[in-house]
């Protein structure tokens, strides 16, 4: 009789297996962009063919792309969104809203893609509104006002779904703006919590402190990409950009909490458990934006729920995710800001390296180190990967008035001549902070990023390869070319009819490929 | 930098309509944006905090049409009529009118599968500029008559449909709050049909439906839906290779494969050469309620779906 269950559960399991989901941007709340799907493999991993391409006439695509009953749903940038047939890549349908004109923004339009709740998509528009679009026609259910473009406030990340909540960030930091985490109710679009990333009065005395004046009120540290969620504390986790303006900090003396740090926000109330700043007064650009696994690490022999990151200011970091405690911080890159930690886990900061009129070199620039790139952690190597770009940058500083919707970086940033760029990816043992493997690239690979239980590794690079790596080892074991100016968005993996694909959003086209 | 990734996509003027490639909505360079000013021209920039300001005349302007917003750009545009109300330009407009129009808007502009035009309020915009631009250029499904009508000829025909302003022609005789009930009730009309955010399924959302089509075509959907089926709800028949039929609304049909999601919104896809048999009609998967509800409760049914979308916000 308990033979005959364990069969049935067997067959219900390999039935239900026959399909896979693939249902939000960090693939599952632990945000490992990781999968158990194994069929591709390194051992056939070689014969990858592409199934179909899909042209979204889009711009240049950074979505991760859904993927729910044989449909997959994926935006790209001028608020465009889309759902393709998994058989064919033939498109479902097209959803699209015209930006207002006066939008603001450093980079284009771009969108990081979909969550979902039941029979409901959230996207935010680059404009300053989250909308809900019914699953099967692409109808808007609901949208509503999240932030004023007109003061340089934009929305380019990919919501999170926390229970009955979607949870978001903006981004705009450049502008003089404040930044948030907002929750909102998947069945009505209301919204239930604001979390402001700059300490303003509602916020703790010695926080509130952190700002001279009332520089809070301009102070930045933008939310724009999509954090993790931890269901036994229901804590969800957020990186925060640059303090603002970016690069001179006299207007904003302080440490300027909680910008370019990684805030801990309770999931129900949007209430701080706790936060950890990786670079207290930034002035050289360092988001702490970047993508934040959730990962046990064995570190002294102890298991530690951990959060991990690879910042952008060169370091790798990984704290405890209940108490916010720093148990590793280590530079993968070359690091000239700060020149150690000191017994409070508060970095030491190299003298005289903020930006002047004249120019002043610092490592790394202002792309990071690591950026906001997708990156994706293995349980079964235990190595994190993400990409970096090697190399330092010189930063100018320059002198103006805040006005209210005008830029309001008060810098910028060189090329070193005659430093060679590069990029490389890195895999890194979490626990400690070692490099296992490095893969020199002649540009930063800046997407694709995604493993997989057959050790496998992909990573899209800037001159628009697809690249499958043997993730213990780091040896390429496959690459296609993809037309794309550069593969930026993270890589998705299913099983569709009973076989297995990873697809990927390239340039402006996304692609699916199975084996022959 | 926030929000970064890189420089994105082609430039914005590549891909906008003619409409809206004034300066401001092209991408700019990153650093120069700072010193210019992006936003838009004064009156454009009022009317823009009005919308957003006062919800009231938002919905207003919502129930009167999604798209207000592609009709922005001529915010401030003073093109009127130069025929007016004269009586010559009426008649020559009511001969264009059943020509061109009166198919979709009714003969007597009473609405049809388009909207009822005797209300003497118009969902693009009330007025003279915006009725020209929408004859001119068209919407979703309606036509542009740029290249059939002379410019006179346009106006001629918005002649004609200001002298029938107020005349109501689409009056309703049903209760709309009966109809709401059997709507919600043992109808089960919101088990497939959408209004806000209640309802679901498969069927066509009806949120703005009340001013989207004419009562005698709300009427003729529930006795006779396949009279005017709409469009994006054909119907696919796949018969597969073990003999079983599945059924659903088309959302696409081509030489080798087709796609469509059943009433239960379960979703299909089918290559032709793994299938049996692949079929498409124009056969509406809506029954006819002709004599399942009586006379008095299609009224009602009417009445309740010919007021929707009247302020109410999508």
């Amino acid at each position: 009789m308990r033979m005959l269950l364990v069969l049935c559960i067997l067959a219900a399991q390999t039935l239900a297996a026959e399909e896979t989901t693939w249902t939000s941007y960090g693939g599952g709340h632990n945000s490992w962009r990781y999968s158990e799907l194994a069929e591709i493999n390194d051992s056939n991993v070689a014969m990858l063919t592409p199934q179909w391409i899909y042209q979204t006439n889009a711009g240049r695509l950074q979505a991760v792309p859904l993927i729910i009953d044989g449909v997959m749903y994926a935006t790209g940038s001028e608020n465009a969104a889309f759902a393709i047939d998994l058989l064919t890549g033939q498109e479902l349908w097209r959803y699209s809203q015209t930006l207002p004109p006066g939008t603001m923004g450093c980079c284009g339009t771009p969108n990081r893609g979909f969550a979902v709740s039941g029979d409901r998509l959230f996207k935010v528009n680059y404009e300053g509104t989250l909308v809900a679009l019914d699953i099967h026609t692409g109808d808007v259910v609901w949208e509503t006002f999240v932030a004023d473009y007109k003061v340089g406030y934009s929305l380019t990340v990919a919501p999170q779904v926390v229970k009955d909540k979607v949870i978001i960030g903006n981004a705009g930091a450049e502008f003089g703006t404040r930044g948030f985490v907002d929750a909102y109710s998947v069945t009505t679009g209301e919204r239930i919590w604001r979390f402001h990333t700059t300490a303003g009065p509602e916020s703790p005395p010695e926080h509130r402190k952190t700002w001279s004046g009332d520089s809070w009120k301009r102070g930045g540290g933008s939310t724009w990409v999509t954090g993790s969620y931890d269901p036994e504390l229901n804590l969800v986790y957020w990186g925060t950009g640059n303090p603002g303006p970016d690069m001179v900090g006299d207007v904003r003396l302080g440490d300027n909490l909680y910008t370019c740090s990684l805030v801990a926000i309770d999931a129900d109330t949007g209430k701080l458990r706790w936060h950890y700043q990786f670079t207290p007064h930034d002035v050289w650009d360092y988001d702490a934006a970047e993508d934040l696994p959730l990962v046990d690490l064995n570190i002294n022999g102890k298991t530690v729920k951990a959060v991990i990151q690879a910042n952008r200011n060169g370091l790798f970091y990984a704290l405890d995710r209940a108490t916010g405690e720093l148990l590793v911080a280590k530079p993968y890159t070359e690091v000239t800001w700060m020149t150690g930690m000191d017994d409070k886990g508060r970095p030491i900061r190299a003298d005289d390296k903020a930006p002047t009129h004249e120019g002043n070199v610092v490592c790394p620039g202002l792309p990071g180190g690591h950026n906001w790139w997708p990156t994706t952690y293995s349980p079964g190597t235990g190595l994190y990967y993400f990409s970096s770009r090697g190399g330092c940058q010189t930063y100018f500083r320059r002198d103006a008035p805040y006005v209210e919707g005008q830029w309001y970086q008060l810098g910028h940033t060189r090329n070193v001549p005659d430093e060679e760029l590069e990029g490389s990816v890195i895999a890194i043992d979490p626990a400690t902070g070692d490099i296992q493997w490095e893969y020199k690239t002649t540009q930063p690979p800046v997407g694709g990023f995604l493993t997989t239980a057959g050790n496998l590794l992909f990573v899209g690079d800037r001159n628009g390869y697809f690249i499958a790596f043997d993730a213990k080892t780091g040896k390429v074991l496959w690459n296609f070319q993809t037309g794309g100016r550069s593969v930026t968005a993270g890589a998705v993996t299913y099983r569709f009819r009973g076989k297995q694909y990873v697809a990927v959003a390239a340039g402006s086209s996304i692609m699916a490929f199975a084996l022959p | 930098m926030t929000g970064t990734g890189g420089r994105g996509g082609p430039p914005l003027q590549a891909q906008c309509t003619a409409w809206i490639a004034a300066p401001e909505a092209l991408e700019p360079d990153p650093v120069s944006r700072g010193n210019a000013n992006y936003l838009a021209p004064l009156t454009l920039r009022v009317f823009r905090s009005m919308l957003r300001d006062v919800p009231k005349l938002l919905m207003f302007f919502l129930f009167a049409g999604a798209a207000l917003a592609q009709n922005e750009p001529h915010v401030g545009a003073e093109v009127n009529n130069p025929f007016g109300n004269d009586p010559q330009a009426v008649a020559a407009g009511a001969k264009l009118f059943q020509a061109h129009c009166a198919a979709c808007h009714g003969t007597k502009g009473e609405g049809g599968s388009g909207p009822d035009l005797s209300r003497g309020i118009f969902a693009v915009g009330d007025r003279d500029a915006d009725l020209q631009q929408i004859v001119t250029r068209g919407r979703d499904v309606m036509p542009g008559f740029r290249r059939t009508l002379e410019e006179d000829e346009i106006w001629q025909v918005i002649s004609f449909m200001r002298s029938l302003a107020g005349l109501n022609l689409g009056t309703v005789t049903g209760d709309a709050a009966a109809g709401a009930n059997l709507f919600w009730g043992k109808g089960g009309c919101g088990n497939c049909h959408r209004v806000g955010l209640q309802g679901g399924g498969a069927g066509p959302n009806l949120t703005q439906i009340g001013v989207r089509r004419g009562v005698t075509s709300l009427r003729n959907s529930i006795i006779d839906p396949d009279a005017e089926l709409p469009r994006g709800y054909a119907v696919v028949t796949a018969v597969t290779m073990d003999g079983k039929t599945v059924q659903g609304i088309e959302i696409r049909h081509d030489a080798f494969s087709a796609q469509f999601r059943d009433l239960a919104n379960n979703y299909y896809s089918f290559l032709r050469s793994e299938v049996k048999e692949m079929s498409r009609s124009e056969k509406s998967l809506m029954p006819s309620y002709k004599g399942v509800f009586s006379e008095k409760e299609i009224d009602d049914l009417v009445a309740y779906m010919a007021g929707l979308g009247r302020g109410e916000k999508r």
